[in-house]
């Protein structure tokens, strides 16, 4: 999801792209919770017939959901900033490698959309000087695409 | 500054076979969930023409029994975790991300892997059927001892059925993602359309019930192969303990099934009634109501048995009860058509036959939890009259209705009107045809599962066979009419039908490719 506001003088801007999320990590918990009880109940009733190899189907397919909402929820915290103040173009990012940031000098900012090959989504990148820092890996083609148009118009 | 935006079109499609093998759209995805249902559909159902073929006079004329016994079990297996389950969550695939303005499921790649296991899974079943020993004979419900003796197809479908878990589980798992994680701003859960609520509690049924047969077909396995005697009296096992984990599944398996049915009629029947939908937070309780009860009702399909009168009194008081939360949403969906603007387009046509008679086989259900009743009909061919009642009429009617009433929204064409109403009129006739009498054959004492049967039972056989024939030939209308609405058409608008409600009529028809660029508000 992108959130994009300008200055009112129309210049400077600021861009945020965050991934969808609309579960916080509370509901998250309850959700997992829930799953792991209902799971233990029915493990219980396994168990007392005698069907124990019930059970690791269900630990693991506890863990599989455990492991899916918290990869969205790792996911959700992923940010990608882009602050245009004055002649600088500030860059920060939160992502799978950690937090990165940087700033160009806005009349030697470059917008680039790399096509991606084959069946692979494109990539848009920013930077200058051959340093380009990715943005936007979490939006859907479209949406990547109307973004880069966007901070084309922007800058 | 300088600015280089690449050439590249908002709505191009990746081409060839890549697009199929390796797409993670959810649109993609859906339409081979949505073509894979189709053929197995087509496939289950040319076993079931063998099936009518043998029965339609008494004796033995086509096939041999043992043969007889692989096509209902695999006619079965097919239907149920071939056809309906992944047509369901083909519409699931299609229609969530755009119901709730997501621009794509949670778990793309996830998604893509859950759909390719299940070529390989029925390739294994089908693949049954020609090694020595033949295919499973034991009826979809795979019960010891006869399961722990057949050859080595049993293994081979203990092995589909652990597949095609893991790809109903993966899928469940995403689909909850999606609707937890994915609605767009002011898409709260009292807003969502009923199909989603339906599909939140049935990926919820998947993930409680999947793990528990995939422990009962394990232990299975090793007792056919590895000296365990989980169901063999010999050792200290019960095959009767294999009924109760069969059925805890099982049941629950039932309103899988028919859950996301109900959603796509809860969808329908406004549209073309010109109504908001009545009752709507009852039909979300009475939802999660059935699908709650459906974990404490499951040995009412094993009466016979011999439990202890209080089991037995039990299951029949919480069986009768589910009758509570359907009688809800029959009530619903007729006070949303009472007094309503209606008209009658075939996915209207569909909905209305899957309300009235799914009750059909809802009532016959009612007479089967009436244990000492049951008693009688217990193995009989009421019962499979009644189970074809609920699963073609609830399940696939349901997923007939919802095909016709968002093809023009995924081919932006609209489908041929007179086509589709000699595809309804034909496939209600002949459903009628073939599994009315059923009841009366049941009730007069014919057993299933068997290839001959009593000269008594052969005029209502002989009626039966035909309407069979008439039902499985009829479906080739439904095929026509999609590949017609592929290749051309009226051109659909975006809202398709009159005022309908939900945010994929907000999108134009076809859906592009990747539907919401910036997310929907929701008032």
């Amino acid at each position: 999801m992108t959130f994009f506001q300008t200055a009112p003088d129309g210049r400077d801007f600021r861009l945020l792209i965050r991934p969808d999320c609309s579960l916080s990590l509370r509901g998250v918990k309850v959700v997992v919770l829930t799953f792991a009880l209902v799971a233990a109940l029915i493990g219980a009733y396994m168990l007392t017939l005698g069907a124990w190899p019930v059970l690791p189907f269900l630990g693991l397919e506890i863990a599989v959901v455990a492991a899916a909402f918290l990869i969205l929820q790792r996911r959700a915290r992923f940010y990608d900033l882009v602050e245009a103040k004055g002649d600088d173009v500030c860059l920060s990012q939160r992502g799978r490698h950690g937090e990165k940031s940087g700033k160009l000098n806005r009349y030697w900012t470059q917008v680039r959309l790399a096509a991606g090959g084959h069946w692979y989504p494109s990539r848009l990148l920013v930077g200058s000087h051959g340093n380009y820092m990715e943005i936007g890996a979490a939006l859907t083609e479209e949406d990547r695409i109307k973004t880069a148009k966007a901070l084309q118009r922007a800058l | 500054m300088t600015t280089t935006v690449a050439d590249h079109h908002h709505d191009e499609v990746p081409k060839g076979i890549t697009r199929w093998l390796f797409t993670t759209n959810h649109k993609d995805i859906g339409t081979l969930y949505l073509w894979f249902s189709f053929i197995m559909f087509l496939v289950g159902g040319a076993m079931a023409l063998v099936i009518r073929a043998e029965l339609f006079q008494p004796g033995l004329q086509v096939v041999d029994p043992h043969f007889y016994n692989q096509m209902v079990t695999v006619h079965a297996l097919i239907m149920i975790f071939g056809a309906i389950m992944p047509g369901f969550v083909g519409f699931a695939n299609w229609m969530i991300p755009m119901m709730i303005g997501a621009p794509d499921m949670a778990l793309p790649r996830m998604n893509n892997w859950s759909f390719w296991l299940l070529p390989f899974a029925t390739s294994l079943l089908i693949l049954s059927l020609f090694v020595p020993g033949g295919g499973p004979a034991a009826g979809w419900t795979i019960y010891p001892p006869l399961s722990v003796q057949g050859g080595m197809g049993v293994d081979l479908t203990i092995f589909t059925i652990h597949i095609l878990g893991m790809s109903s589980i993966l899928g469940a798992i995403n689909i909850i993602a999606t609707i937890m994680n994915m609605r767009a701003p002011g898409m709260t859960l009292m807003k969502m359309p009923l199909f989603i609520w339906t599909w939140v509690i049935t990926a919820f049924l998947l993930i409680a019930a999947m793990p528990v047969l995939a422990g009962a077909v394990t232990m299975l396995l090793t007792d056919r192969h590895f000296g365990t005697a989980f169901f063999d009296p010999a050792g200290g096992g019960d095959p009767v303990m294999f009924q109760h984990i069969f059925w805890f599944f099982g049941h629950p398996e039932e309103y899988i099934l028919i859950l996301p049915a109900f959603g796509i009629i809860s969808q329908v029947i406004p549209t073309f009634a010109r109504k908001p939908l009545f009752g709507y937070t009852s039909m979300v309780f009475a939802t999660a109501g059935i699908a709650f009860l459906s974990f404490i009702v499951w040995a009412h399909h094993m009466y016979t048995v011999g439990m202890p009168l209080s089991g037995e009194l039990f299951f029949m008081y919480s069986t009768m009860l589910i009758a509570i939360p359907t009688g809800v949403k029959i009530f619903n969906w007729m006070a949303t058509m009472w007094r309503g603007s209606m008209t009658f387009e075939t996915p209207m046509l569909y909905a209305i036959a899957t309300v009235a008679l799914f009750t059909v086989g809802g009532l016959t259900g009612l007479m089967m939890a009436i244990t000492p009743a049951d008693f009688q009909y217990h193995d009989t061919y009421f019962i499979v009259a009644h189970f074809h009642y609920v699963i073609f009429c609830g399940s696939v009617l349901g997923m007939f209705a919802g095909v016709y009433y968002w093809l023009p929204k995924w081919t932006g064409h609209m489908y041929d009107e007179t086509l589709g109403k000699w595809h309804f009129w034909l496939t209600i006739i002949a459903f009628n045809v073939t599994f009315f009498p059923q009841h009366f054959l049941g009730f007069a004492g014919m057993p299933r599962r068997i290839p001959d049967y009593s000269l008594q039972f052969a005029e209502f056989n002989v009626i039966s066979s035909i309407g069979g024939f008439v039902l499985g030939f009829s479906q080739l209308i439904l095929l026509v009419v999609v590949i017609k609405a592929i290749r051309g058409g009226k051109k659909a608008s975006a809202e398709v039908w009159e005022n309908p409600e939900g945010l994929e009529w907000t999108v134009p028809s076809p859906a592009p490719y990747h539907t919401f660029a910036t997310a929907p508000e929701v008032k």
